[in-house]
This record gives C-alpha cells, sequence and structure tokens, in this order.
C-alpha cells in the first residue's frame, strides 16, 4: 500500500487551497435552524473528560487564524481550540448556528448577523458586532493573510449594534455562511491587533481551550487545557488536547501503533499501517496532466488521437485496485463520482482497456512507433501510480520519463518546461469550480494556459440554464466534450483520509474538508 | 627493499588468504559482473509490470518474489546495482583524485600551499558529510552524479591527508639523501616514493568510501532523495522496501541483504587489506599467560632432541651446573607458517658463567633475538619453544609454568632492548616506570621506591637524576633513555641481563659510555651479560666468550679471544672481515655476498653453503655437526681447521 | 597545550566563516521560491513582492549576504521564513534532543566498544572473530533498518518504549531517558562496532610495541601491563575514533530524528531544506559545524591530557 514519506510544504498547499473550492460550494440553502443549537456531540457530553492526542502534518507557526495555512498545516484544530468560530459546520457542510445564533439572507450579497451576548475573550474584551467588525478589517490588511482571508476579502461589514453585524459583499456568493464556519470565521481578540505580531506566540482568543505553554514546545507540541470560562463547554468533551508534529508519516504510523496518538489528522486513504480506523474525507482528481495540448514541447500531445491512444493503453481498473485497493474508486479520466451532477454512465464506455486500438490511434497520428515524452512528478502525491501507468503505456511504444521534482514543485509547475506533470484536484460539489479549476485559462491547473474553446462555451450557456435539468443537460455535455478532448489521464479517483483510534473516538468532518473538524471529534 | 615482491602485492597475497576476504571478493566480482551485464542474469524487465500479481511472495517464478506493481524483485535487484556501483565508484573516484592531487601538492610544496589545503580539509572536516549531502541532493533536484561527487568532495579530506603526510616524509627523506640521489625529476619522486607507501592505505580507504557511499546512497532513498522514481535503483528499493514494511516485510529482505552484503564485502576488503599491510602486520609482545605448544618444526633436520644430546653447540655438561647463570640446551622455536610448523631458532644450546659476558652474534634474521627472548620467555604468539632444558640462575624454567617464569623476570633475568626510544612507555615518566617496577620487584612503598629510583638513576650515569625521573622519554635523549632503560632492568636485581643490540641505536660516543656502564655493572653486580650483536667489533673490547648464530642454529662458539684470533666458521670469518672500523660507511658485508635465507627456506645441509666461498660438495648433502677447533672452540663446519688455520681474518685484531 | 587550544580556537574562526559562507552560497543554489511556499498558489505577484521586501529577498544576493553575516556575528540568525521564529531559539529548542542523543550514544558506544573491543584483542582465537565478524555486520546495516526493527520489537510488539517523541529532561528524567533508549540505541550500534574496532586495533598495536616487552622482561605483571600500559595508550586513538563516532551522530540524526519525529537538529534541518527555509538551514548548518569544531577540540584536550607527546609539545 502506498504511504506517503515526507509531507512537503508543497503537498499542504496543493491540497489545501481546494477547501475553499469544496466548501463555499456546499451552501446552498440558506435557511437557519433557529433553536437547535444542539452540538454535534450531545449524546456523549457527558462521556467527556481525557486528552485528545493528534499527530499532526504540519507545523502551526502562528495562532492568527487571518494568517494560517489549514489542510495538513495543523492551525486549523488549533484555531478551532482557540478561537470561536461565528457559525459550526455539520457533517453534511451545512451552517449551524455559533457565535452567530442567527442570520438572515437578503440576497447572496447581502447578510445580517445576530451575535451571542455572553461571550468574552479570555481577558474580558467582548466579543461583540465590533469585534467581529475588527476581524474582517484585519483579515483584509494581514502582512501574511491566511488561506481563507480572501473569502472575506469583499466584505463591507458594520456594527448595527452590539450584537448586530450588517454584511454587505462586493459579489454574490451563496456559501458565504459556511466559509465563516471554517477558517474564515475565526474571531480574534481585536485588541491583539495593535500588535499583531504578538499572535504568532500568543493567542488572544474566546475559544474553548487555552494553550498550555508549560507543556508546549514551539515547532514540536502544543497543549491545550479547558477554558474554564467557556460558555458552552459541552461541546467540546475533552479535558486536554495535544497535536503533536511529526515530519515523517511512518513514525507517525508508529506512535499510533505504540499508543501515543489517537487520530492522524490526515493520511493517504491506503495506510492502515497505524492501525487505526481510516475516515475518508475529500474525493481527489488525480493523474497525470497533458499539460502539453499545443504540442510546443513534445509534438505528438498536439494530437487528440495521440492522447486518447493513451486513454485506451491504461488499464484503470488493474491501476486502480493494484495501486490503491479500496482507497480509489475506477476513474475514468473525469473530475466526478457517479453521484455528481452531469455524470452519465456512458463516461465508463469512452474508454476500455483496448491497447490495440491504442496501437491504430498511434499508428493514425503517425506514431506508430511510439515516442517519448518527459512528465514531471511528484512521488509522494502520485508515486505508484504514475510508475504503473508508465508501465502500460510501454507496453504500446510510448516511453514517460518520470522525474521527481518535489523539491521545487512549484517553480516546476510554472516554468511550462513539462509536457506532463502529476496533478491533485479535491473535487468538491460544484463542477463550475472544478471546469474553472481544470480547463479555464488561467485555472490553477492550466499551467499552460490551454483553450477549450467548447467547454468554456458550454460554460458560459451553464448561466443561463434555466431549470435544473437543463443544466445537467449542460454538465453532461460539458463531462463528454471534458473526455473527448482528453487533456487529463486519470485512472482512479483517490480518498483522502484521516485516521483514528475507533476504540475511542467518533470522528467526521464537512465534505470536502481534507481534515476533521475539532467539534466534530468526540468519544466513542 | 630489493625484495622480488613489493609490499603491496606480498600484502595483496596475505589478503586473499583470508577465507572472510575471498567470500568478499567473489560477492564484489559477482557485484560487478551483473552490474555491467544486468541484461544477461536479469530473468526479467526490471520494469515489467503485472497488475494482477502484485507483492507475490518468492517462487519457481519470480524467485524474489514480485514488487508493488508485480515487477520482478531479483531483475530489479540485478539492474538497480548498476547506478549504485556507478554512484559508489564516482563517489571514490572523486575523493581519490582530489585528495590525491591535493595530498602531493601541500606534501611537496609545503608553505602556503601546504595550509590551504589543511585549511580545505579542516572546513571538510567540521561539517557533518550527511548533511551537506542531504541539503545538495535537494538543491541539485535530485541529480545523483552531482550528489555523489559532492559525496567525494567530502570524503577527499580524508585522502589529502593521508598523501600529504606520505608525500611530506618522502620529501624529507630526499633533503636527508639529497646529495647521494639526484637527477630524479618530481614526477619520478613521486611515483618512486610517494606512491609505493601509499597505494596500501589508498586502497583500503576506496574500499572503505565504496562502503559508506551505499550506505549513504541508501540513506538518502530513505529520506526519499537521490534515484528517480522508476528506476530500480537499489535506493528506490530500499524506500519503497520502508514505505512497505508493516504490510510486506518481505521487501526488506532481498534490497536489506544485497546492502548489508555488499557493504559488508567493501569493509572485509578493506579491513583484509589493511592487517596485511606490511605497516599493520606487527606481532603482539605480550605473551600469552599459556604458551602454545607447537608440532615439530618441518624445516629442522632430524636431531635428537635429547637432554643430553651433543646435537647443539655445546659440549656436554652437568645436566645443571650451578656455576652456569645460563644454560640453555637443545632450544627450538618455531612458528606456524602456510606451510607447516616453521623453526626459526634451531636446536640452540648456549651457556654463560656467573659475571661472564657471552656475545651472541649475527645478521639481522639469524634467530638471535628471538633466541634472547626464548630465554626470558617473552616470545611473541603464536611462537613456540621447545627446550631439552633452559635453566636460569639455577632455576629450570623451561619445565616451569608461565606464572612461575613470569616471576623471575625482572628479578632474576631482565633485558634492555635495542631502541631505547621506544623501549619505555610513552606515555608514562621514567620516574613513574621506575617505581612502578620498584613495587612491583621489590615490594617498595611509594617513597621508598622514589629514592631508590633516584639512587638507581644515578648508578646508570644519570647527572641529574630528578630532572629525568619527572621526564617523560620523548622528552629524553637515545643514551638517556637507554640509561633509564638498564636502571629499570637494575630494578629487580637481576643475575642475568639480556642487552639485545642496546647501542645500534645510538651515536657512536654514547655507544662507547653504554658499553662501558655495562661492564661496570658487570663488575660491581657481578652480572651476567648476554649481548646480542651483528657488530663482531663491539665485542672485541667487552665479550668474555662469543657464539655466533646463522639461520636459527649456532655455527660457532668459543672464547672471544679464540673465535676473533682462529675463526672456524667462513661465515665468522665473513663477519669479522666486515667489523665496521675496518670497512668504510656503505655495504658492510662486502665479504658475504647474498642474505640469510628464510627460515622456509633452510637447507637440510650447511645453511651457509650457499654464500661460502669454501663450499664442497658434502656440505650440501647432511646436515653438518660441530668439529672442535680447540678445546671450547667449536664450529658447525666441515673445512673448521682449514678456515681456522687461514687466520687472522681482520686487520685491526692481527694489529692487537 | 594552552597554545595548541589557542591555535584550534583562533582556526575555528575562518573555518566557521567559511562554513556559514558555504552554507549561504549552498541556500543560493535552491530551486524554488520560498515565498511561493509560504503563500501558496492563490498568491498575487503583489503579495510575493511585498514577502520578497518583507524576507530581505529582493536584495541582491551579495547584501543578503552581508546583512546575514552581520547579524550572524552578533548571534542573530535571522527568522525562518516558513515559521516566523527566530532560527536561534527554534536551535536552542533543538539542541537539547541532539545532544542527548549524541551524548547517551556516545556513552553507550564508548562503554561497550571498549570493553568487547578489549575482550577480542586481549583473548584472540575464536571470541576476537566472532567479535569482529558482529562488528563487520553492525557497520554494514544501515541505521534506519536497525530503527525501524527496535520499534518494531520494544515499542511495538512488547511497548516497552515508546515509538517517537522527546520528553525534555526538565519535564521528567524518566521519561526522557525512555525517549532515548530507541533512538540512542539505533545510533549506538554502528558506533559501537565502529569504537569496538578501533579499540581491538590500538590495543594490538599497542601490545606489538617494544615498550610492553620491556615491562614484561622488568617484571610488571600481564594484568597489569594490560589495565595500565595497553589501555592507557590504546585510549588516544580510541579517543580520537569517539569523537569521530560523535561527529558521526550529527549525520546520524537526519535520519533518525525523523523515524523517532525526535524534535531535534537534523529534523530542523531536513524540514528546513524541503522548505527552503534559507535562514533555518543556514543556521543550523552553522550550529553542526560549532558542534563539531569543539568535539573536535574536546577530543584535542582528551588526547592531550592522554598523551604526553601532544601536551608537552
Amino acid at each position: 500500500m502506498m504511504q506517503t514519506r515526507l509531507r512537503r510544504p508543497a503537498l499542504a498547499l496543493l491540497t489545501t487551497g481546494l477547501l475553499a473550492v469544496a466548501v463555499t460550494a456546499c451552501g446552498g440553502t440558506n435557511t437557519s435552524d433557529e433553536g437547535s443549537t444542539t452540538p454535534s456531540d450531545d449524546t456523549s457530553s457527558a462521556a467527556g473528560g481525557g486528552e485528545l492526542n493528534i499527530a499532526l502534518q504540519g507545523d502551526i507557526t502562528t495562532y492568527d487564524p487571518w494568517s494560517a495555512q489549514s489542510g495538513y498545516n495543523g492551525s486549523l484544530l488549533s484555531n478551532q481550540a482557540l478561537y470561536d468560530s461565528l457559525v459550526h459546520l455539520d457533517a453534511s457542510g451545512e451552517p449551524q448556528p455559533w457565535l452567530v445564533t442567527d442570520w438572515t439572507e437578503a440576497d447572496s450579497s447581502h447578510y445580517t448577523l445576530t451575535l451571542r451576548d455572553d461571550v468574552t475573550f479570555t481577558d474580558g474584551t467582548p466579543l461583540d458586532a465590533d469585534a467581529v467588525v475588527a476581524n474582517f478589517e484585519y483579515a483584509k490588511t494581514a502582512t501574511t493573510p491566511g488561506e481563507c482571508n480572501e473569502w472575506v476579502a469583499g466584505v463591507t461589514a458594520t456594527a448595527t449594534d452590539a450584537t448586530t453585524v450588517d454584511i454587505a459583499l462586493d459579489k454574490p456568493s451563496v456559501g458565504f455562511m459556511t466559509d465563516l464556519g471554517t477558517c474564515a470565521g475565526l474571531i480574534v481578540n481585536p485588541t491583539a491587533f495593535d500588535n499583531p505580531e504578538s499572535l504568532s506566540s500568543t493567542p488572544a482568543g474566546s475559544g474553548p481551550y487555552l494553550l498550555d505553554d508549560t507543556n508546549s514546545v514551539q515547532g514540536q507540541v502544543w497543549a491545550y487545557t479547558r477554558n474554564p470560562d467557556y460558555w458552552a463547554p459541552e461541546a467540546f468533551p475533552f479535558d486536554t488536547i495535544k497535536l503533536t508534529y511529526f515530519s515523517e508519516a511512518t513514525a507517525a504510523s508508529n506512535a499510533a501503533k505504540a499508543g501515543q496518538i489517537d487520530l492522524i489528522q490526515s493520511v493517504d486513504a491506503t495506510d492502515t499501517s497505524s492501525g487505526l480506523a481510516i475516515k475518508l474525507t475529500s474525493t481527489d482528481f488525480r493523474g497525470l496532466m497533458f499539460n502539453d495540448i499545443t504540442g510546443t514541447l513534445s509534438e505528438p500531445l498536439a494530437d487528440v488521437r495521440v492522447r486518447q491512444a493513451m486513454q485506451y493503453a491504461i488499464d484503470r481498473e488493474a491501476i486502480a485496485s493494484a495501486i490503491y485497493g479500496d482507497a480509489a474508486e475506477t476513474g475514468y479520466s473525469t473530475p466526478f463520482t457517479t453521484e455528481a451532477d452531469g455524470w452519465t454512465d456512458a463516461l465508463k464506455d469512452t474508454y476500455p482497456y483496448d491497447p490495440e486500438k491504442a496501437k491504430e490511434l498511434l499508428a493514425e497520428a503517425g506514431y506508430a512507433d511510439g515516442f517519448t515524452v518527459k512528465v514531471m512528478t511528484v512521488p509522494f502525491i502520485y508515486g505508484d501510480a504514475a510508475q504503473a501507468i508508465a508501465g502500460q503505456l510501454a507496453e504500446v511504444g510510448i516511453t514517460l520519463e518520470l522525474s521527481d521534482q518535489s523539491a521545487d514543485f512549484f517553480q516546476q509547475l510554472t516554468s511550462k518546461t513539462w509536457p506532463m506533470i502529476t496533478y491533485n484536484f479535491s473535487i468538491g460539489t460544484n463542477p463550475i469550480h472544478t471546469y474553472e479549476n481544470l480547463v479555464s485559462p488561467n485555472g490553477f491547473w492550466n499551467v499552460m494556459q490551454n483553450e477549450s474553446p467548447t467547454i468554456e462555451d458550454l460554460l458560459g450557456q451553464l448561466d443561463q440554464a434555466g431549470d435544473d435539468a437543463a443544466r445537467t443537460a449542460i454538465l453532461e455535455e460539458i463531462a463528454k466534450e471534458f473526455q473527448t478532448e482528453s487533456w487529463y489521464l486519470s485512472p482512479t479517483l483517490v480518498r483522502g483520509a484521516c485516521a483514528y483510534d475507533d476504540q475511542k473516538l467518533v470522528v467526521d468532518s464537512p465534505p470536502g474538508s481534507p481534515v476533521p473538524f475539532l467539534y466534530m471529534i468526540t468519544p466513542a | 627493499m630489493t625484495g622480488t615482491r613489493s609490499p603491496f602485492r606480498a600484502a595483496l597475497g596475505a589478503m586473499v588468504r583470508r577465507p572472510a576476504v575471498v567470500v568478499a571478493l567473489v560477492w564484489v566480482g559477482l557485484l560487478v559482473l551483473i552490474s555491467v551485464f544486468p541484461d544477461f542474469f536479469a530473468p526479467y524487465d526490471p520494469l515489467k509490470q503485472d497488475l494482477s500479481a502484485i507483492f507475490e511472495p518468492p517462487s519457481a517464478t519470480h524467485w524474489l518474489g514480485t514488487d508493488n506493481l508485480g515487477r520482478d524483485i531479483l531483475s530489479r535487484l540485478i539492474f538497480g546495482s548498476t547506478g549504485m556501483l556507478q554512484g559508489a565508484v564516482l563517489t571514490a573516484v572523486v575523493a581519490v583524485v582530489i585528495g590525491v592531487v591535493l595530498g602531493l601538492v601541500a606534501g611537496y610544496f609545503g608553505g602556503w600551499a601546504d595550509s590551504a589545503v589543511s585549511f580545505y580539509v579542516n572546513v571538510l572536516l567540521s561539517v557533518p558529510g550527511f548533511v551537506i549531502i542531504v541539503t545538495v541532493a535537494f538543491i541539485s533536484g535530485n541529480n545523483v552524479v552531482v550528489i555523489m561527487a559532492s559525496l567525494g568532495v567530502v570524503f577527499s579530506s580524508a585522502i589529502a591527508r593521508l598523501v600529504r603526510g606520505s608525500t611530506q616524509a618522502a620529501r624529507n627523506l630526499l633533503y636527508v639523501d639529497s646529495a647521494r640521489v639526484s637527477g630524479l625529476s618530481t614526477p619520478r619522486i613521486i611515483t618512486r616514493h610517494v606512491f609505493p607507501n601509499v597505494t596500501g592505505p589508498l586502497i583500503v580507504q576506496t574500499f572503505l568510501f565504496l562502503a559508506q557511499a551505499f550506505l549513504i546512497l541508501a540513506s538518502l532513498s530513505f529520506l526519499g532523495l537521490g534515484f528517480d522514481p522508476q528506476s530500480p535503483d537499489w535506493g528506490q528499493l530500499v524506500q519503497q522496501a520502508t514505505q512497505e514494511i508493516n504490510d510486506h516485510p518481505w521487501l526488506m529482505v532481498p534490497i536489506g541483504a544485497a546492502l548489508i552484503f555488499t557493504v559488508l564485502a567493501f569493509n572485509q576488503l578493506g579491513a583484509g587489506l589493511r592487517e596485511s599491510l606490511p605497516q599493520n602486520r606487527r606481532e603482539s609482545m605480550l605473551v600469552s599467560d599459556r604458551p602454545r605448544v607447537a608440532p615439530k618444526p618441518a624445516n629442522l633436520a632430524d636431531r635428537a632432541l635429547t637432554p643430553d644430546g651433543t646435537s647443539g653447540l655445546a659440549a656436554p655438561r652437568e645436566l645443571v651446573d650451578e656455576d652456569l647463570a645460563l644454560d640453555v640446551r637443545d632450544l627450538t622455536v618455531s612458528f606456524p607458517q602456510d606451510a607447516g610448523e616453521i623453526a626459526v631458532v634451531d636446536t640452540v644450546s648456549l651457556h654463560a658463567k656467573r659475571g661472564e659476558v657471552l656475545g651472541l652474534v649475527g645478521e639481522s634474521g639469524c634467530g638471535k633475538s628471538m633466541t634472547a627472548l626464548a630465554v626470558l620467555g617473552l616470545v611473541p604468539a603464536p611462537g613456540a619453544v621447545q627446550a631439552a632444558s633452559v635453566s636460569i640462575a639455577g632455576h629450570v624454567v623451561s619445565s616451569m609454568s608461565e606464572k612461575d617464569r613470569a616471576r623471575l623476570r625482572g628479578r632474576t633475568i631482565a633485558m634492555i632492548g635495542q631502541e631505547p626510544m621506544v623501549a619505555l612507555d610513552p606515555c608514562f615518566t621514567a620516574g613513574s616506570a621506575l617505581v612502578e617496577a620498584l613495587r612491583a620487584n621489590r615490594g617498595m612503598s611509594r617513597s621508598e621506591a622514589k629514592a631508590t629510583a633516584l639512587e638507581l638513576l644515578t648508578k646508570v650515569g644519570i647527572a641529574r637524576p630528578m630532572a629525568v625521573f619527572q621526564s617523560y622519554p620523548h622528552q629524553l635523549s637515545g643514551g638517556m633513555a637507554q640509561r633509564v632503560a638498564i636502571a629499570l632492568a637494575l630494578t629487580g636485581k637481576p643475575e642475568i641481563l639480556i642487552a639485545d643490540e642496546p647501542t645500534t641505536a645510538l651515536d657512536v660516543t654514547i655507544q662507547a659510555e653504554i658499553l662501558d656502564l655495562l661492564l661496570d655493572l658487570r663488575d660491581s653486580e657481578g652480572m651476567t651479560i648476554v649481548l646480542v650483536t651483528h657488530d663482531l667489533g663491539v665485542l672485541a673490547d667487552v665479550g668474555d666468550r662469543v657464539a655466533v648464530m646463522y639461520a636459527g642454529e649456532i655455527i660457532e662458539t668459543g672464547t672471544t679471544a679464540d673465535v676473533f684470533a682462529r675463526p672456524g666458521h667462513p661465515y665468522t670469518r665473513g663477519l669479522l672481515a666486515a667489523v665496521p672500523d675496518a670497512a668504510a660507511e656503505g655495504d658492510r658485508l662486502a665479504a658475504l655476498p647474498g642474505r640469510v635465507p628464510l627460515p622456509r627456506d633452510w637447507p637440510t645441509g650447511c645453511r651457509f653453503a650457499e654464500r661460502c666461498a669454501f663450499r664442497m660438495p658434502a656440505c650440501t648433502q647432511a646436515p653438518v655437526d660441530a668439529t672442535i677447533v680447540d678445546a671450547g672452540h667449536l664450529s658447525r663446519c666441515l673445512a673448521a681447521r682449514e678456515v681456522a688455520a687461514i687466520s687472522p681474518a681482520h686487520p685491526s685484531t692481527e694489529e692487537r | 597545550m594552552a597554545r595548541l587550544v589557542v591555535r584550534r580556537l583562533l582556526l575555528a574562526v575562518p573555518t566557521l566563516f567559511v562554513v556559514a559562507t558555504f552554507s549561504f552560497l549552498l541556500m543560493q543554489l535552491v530551486p524554488g521560491d520560498p515565498a511561493l511556499m509560504i503563500l501558496g498558489q492563490n498568491a498575487t505577484q503583489s503579495q510575493i513582492a511585498d514577502l520578497h521586501t518583507q524576507l530581505g529577498l529582493d536584495q541582491p544576493p551579495m547584501e543578503q549576504y552581508v546583512s546575514w553575516l552581520g547579524s550572524a556575528i552578533t548571534g542573530d540568525l535571522g527568522t525562518s521564513i516558513i515559521t516566523g521564529r527566530s532560527v536561534v531559539s527554534s536551535l536552542s529548542l533543538a539542541l537539547p534532543p541532539t545532544m542527548s542523543l549524541a551524548i547517551l550514544a556516545t556513552v553507550v558506544s564508548l562503554l561497550l566498544g571498549v570493553t568487547f573491543g578489549m575482550l577480542g584483542a586481549v583473548k584472540g582465537g575464536w571470541t576476537d572473530r566472532a567479535i569482529q565478524q558482529v562488528a563487520g555486520v553492525g557497520l554494514a546495516i544501515p541505521n534506519f533498518w536497525v530503527a525501524y526493527i527496535l520499534i518494531l520489537v520494544f515499542a511495538l510488539t512488547f511497548q516497552l518504549f515508546p515509538a517517537t517523541g522527546y520528553v525534555p529532561i526538565n519535564q521528567d528524567p524518566v521519561g526522557w531517558l525512555k525517549s532515548l533508549v530507541l533512538p540512542v540505541a539505533s545510533i549506538a550500534i554502528a558506533n559501537t562496532c565502529q569504537i569496538l574496532l578501533q579499540t581491538r586495533a590500538s590495543v594490538l598495536d599497542v601490545q606489538s610495541r617494544d615498550f610492553i616487552r620491556t615491562l614484561q622482561a622488568t617484571g610488571i605483571r600481564r594484568g597489569a601491563v594490560l589495565t595500565k600500559h595497553v589501555l592507557r595508550n590504546a585510549a588516544i586513538p580510541v579517543a580520537v575514533a569517539t569523537g569521530i563516532s560523535f561527529i558521526g551522530v550529527f549525520s546520524g540524526v537526519v535520519v533518525i530524528e525523523a523515524i523517532f519525529n525526535t524534535p531535534g537538529l537534523g529534523n530542523l534541518l531536513l524540514t528546513g531544506v524541503q522548505g527552503a527555509d534559507f535562514p533555518v538551514v543556514q543556521g543550523t548548518i552553522v550550529v553542526f559545524a560549532i558542534l563539531v569544531i569543539l568535539t573536535n577540540l574536546a577530543v584535542d584536550l582528551a588526547t592531550g591530557w592522554l598523551d604526553p607527546r601532544v601536551r608537552l609539545s
């Protein structure tokens, strides 16, 4: 089973920014379930207490949520311990009242939030409407902006009274309330903004836990004890939390096996070496991308028949089961699960495993003798699978020269010198975001700014789509076109995961989040 | 060295006789072979995958099983050896080339160049190598060539130091010899004088580097650095195996074994060669507490070794003669060699009266020092001593336990050696050595011992005993050190003192002083002195009796006067003719062409025959027994009387 | 001796300077932009430029070098690009675990290595050959392999020691020791073999020296010769070998600390290199160099103490 070795910062970045796409897309509805402030773990509040030991794959470099990275980086869990969130999310990604007890949405650009009136920061400063406004202002000016800051970049917030905040957005966002349940809704004591530097070493929040300085070591271990003044202690059942940074995945597995760790924040879905239960989180569209659609670096790739030949040459099911086992489903070079809007079973049959057909297509395109192409890989993201693909393409005469570029992934990615690259994309539920990322000329993965007029045109039609059925029809067409143009070669949809001790814990996460949320970790 | 084989080649010869080295050679040979011809040896294409047969255990089709993509592990191992070996060799080559060049430059030119190279070495030694290599691996984007070359640079410091030292030594030597040796060009000086000395250590170091390079490549791969992901290189196999260690521990076995065997093999080759190099092949001087009993040596003529036998060169005597301070009968010392047990001292009989000075003479390699050591019971392992009897001051030591015998050393019999500078423990002052010996031999308290030590130092002619008492051996001159050694020998008030070439290493003026001191001690303490020397001239002045040794045998014995006046053996004649004050500096044994045969080459007949001007056919046919020249003057020569009659042999003795 | 120490310390200054310069140059070659690492793909050009200014990366390399070196001399090694922490404080946190590892591993290796090396050299024969072969294998096994086996056996199967982590000594001395047992053992195995072989070779070498014969001829008992004279003389090269193996630990920790998640210098270096965190890597290399120079100085002092020829020259 594949196990990732070194979690380099690149991986964290690669996967994190995508939480935005995923979670933002969840917020389809805007109704608030007033009164249902039930903490997600009401069954277990009595069974609380004890210590929660979590292995992180990233260092916590600051206690400032507005400067923090999340994802594999541990900051999200740390910040959820130290700070209160405007809303909580439930396991389906729906926003639930928390600091905000009630909200109204005039349209998707105008929201009014009503705050609790009984919350104070640890120094006694009240957490009121002014504090919330100050946070949104600070988010725009933070020197090292955090990952979620851009979601509130267009916010103009006004405190109409102590517990009411009016929000105007510069452009509509249906998922705005959901965003406030992620890293974009954690409220910092505004007194700290006088000297934001202090937040890199001293938290200033109103959260359920306090940092236990004596048992914490910078860059290594972070210990948290209960905030005795917290207003809803029952929502956070553990008395103490300890986060430990592991730079090496195997070390975390061993620690878990030796009973030192209850939860590993992020693991490869196939990695059962820790002996812990695996909780699947995100679904990743992962594979090799034909970066060079215009053929400037590798002439054969410009011919769609060549790209399609390569789709026929790979045995998707064999790769999925051999490399990922249960942790992946067979992929058809489309960024969709079978439940997604726009999926049709016909997509399954576009590229059956047919090496003969592949050879024919290659011969038609004038490459009967095959060719050689350079592939940039990042083995800890896509190692064995890339080799498996290479092995199968070799059978039809195509040689992939895999080259490990983990050290300077971003530099290489943007250098436009690689005809094919490893990519990974966490699928959200909004397909528009997915296509924007993968196909649009300024999409993140479309680093060579390739253009697909057909898909662009269809995406444009989506805006005018009258009803869901029309929308679905267009999506189906896009999916088909996406497969036909064949920019991406992906035999699998891989699952992201965390690993936890299921004797001790129940763990959940909102859809699309690669890591669990602190208040969704409860005793079993 | 005028030997037929260079010391390095001899070392290679000795090395390949070790079984561990043979195994290592076979492994490395195999490794080289498969890495050059992987296609021939590997059963499959290393990249050929079969996703339906992943992680298979070893079977008839896949001898070492398959990996995560169903590829044949054996084939990957075989193909992977190429890159690994190339990387390691690149490291070694870079290290050796840079190291040798810098070492030569530093050692030969000295001064500024030397300082610069020393600084280079210092800087490299100031950073842990692996730290640099990890950094380089990241920076170079896992370019194995760059990584391994950098490792070579890191390793080069060790080579530079080695070559620098050797070059410096050769250069100093050349300055000393420059009057005589001239007209040699620098490259020739280097090839003739530097390389022969460093070749051995250099190759040892290279083997160790190869081993290290393999380990470091493996460690890098463990961290996910180094080779390309698809390549079947060993590093990649290591990485894969460590990733799968929990689910598929078997993967660790083939690559682990290959890696460990290879590192072990290179280390063995290095260590084997190092221990075979002449400078590292020295025997322990520490005697075992359980002496070895050896079978009869193969190179001895079939002579009876009986207590009353006359086979040795000695007149028949009483079994224990109270007048004799030393009585050795039929002493044989042998060492095990490839050809079997080989004697280096052959049925030697000796005696010395109380208060007498007995000279034991012969060229080096004749066995005289070994005879002296056998008398003391200090033959180094794995030597074995057999004797009809050895008596020291009335104690029959040949039948004693090693423990009892050890008690006699220092108190009944003592020894001073040839090299006073190395005869004293460099870590302790002369005083503390004397105090230790006095406390051991005379049971004195520390303060008594100190007083006595100062007395002894005065007695051996040291003018400022307190200063010497507080000095370390390296602070003493050779003559002074020898006096301290003599004082040490006197701590147990021995009855017999064996002086093994006591003046050879000293200046001519000091030589006379030391000899005078020994004679004074003989007179004042009534000691018996056995003076081992290659220089008959020394004995002319001080010896009462002489025993001449050649190729492990006593070939002539008698009073000094008799032997000097009428040498009864051509060898003795040759030695006399070569006495230094007669001949000019230079080839000292001009009168005696050839050299002493090695013990394993001893002939059955006269061992000197080959070099002898008086050789007759009978000489080589059977062992030669002793002939009486005069009363108490015997010679092991068929023509003893005729030879004795041609005297005088030595111009200076003639004048006397 | 005092002169030797002074000379060594004086030499340390240019050596450190060169090491510092070298580490700076090395980091200039690192591919990738640390700003991209921090800001991620959402970064705009102006954000990147701002961060460059903030990190001083917009300055020409020469100016960066001069300002870095200038601060370094005053003991300020800058702040980490990734974590924003002061490099000196990160280093001071990472130093105790690594030094604990190095010192414990060296003490253990020294005790075992000298004991068994001496045993082999003195006993000879079968014992010696067995010890030599075991030591040979010990030197050939990669340390990460040893570490995995130790974890498998002692942490996972028998649960005697923690599989990962480090407990500061002032927090819990027993926990400190327990947390170090396995990593120390992983490092100490090869180091023990190294010291063992050196001890054996030195003892054999000393035994072959003339003064051993003199001592015996003078009537000093075998036991006294061995324990007093052989050991004392053999200790000199063993001290040097111990220094080398102590320095070797600093190479070993890069791998071992990753396996045991020990928050030491090795881990700091590795994460620093991975994140192109210039100041951290430069600082770590400089600290390693200081440690090595200090170790060499300690070895000089030890050999001087043991060997009068060094002490008095």
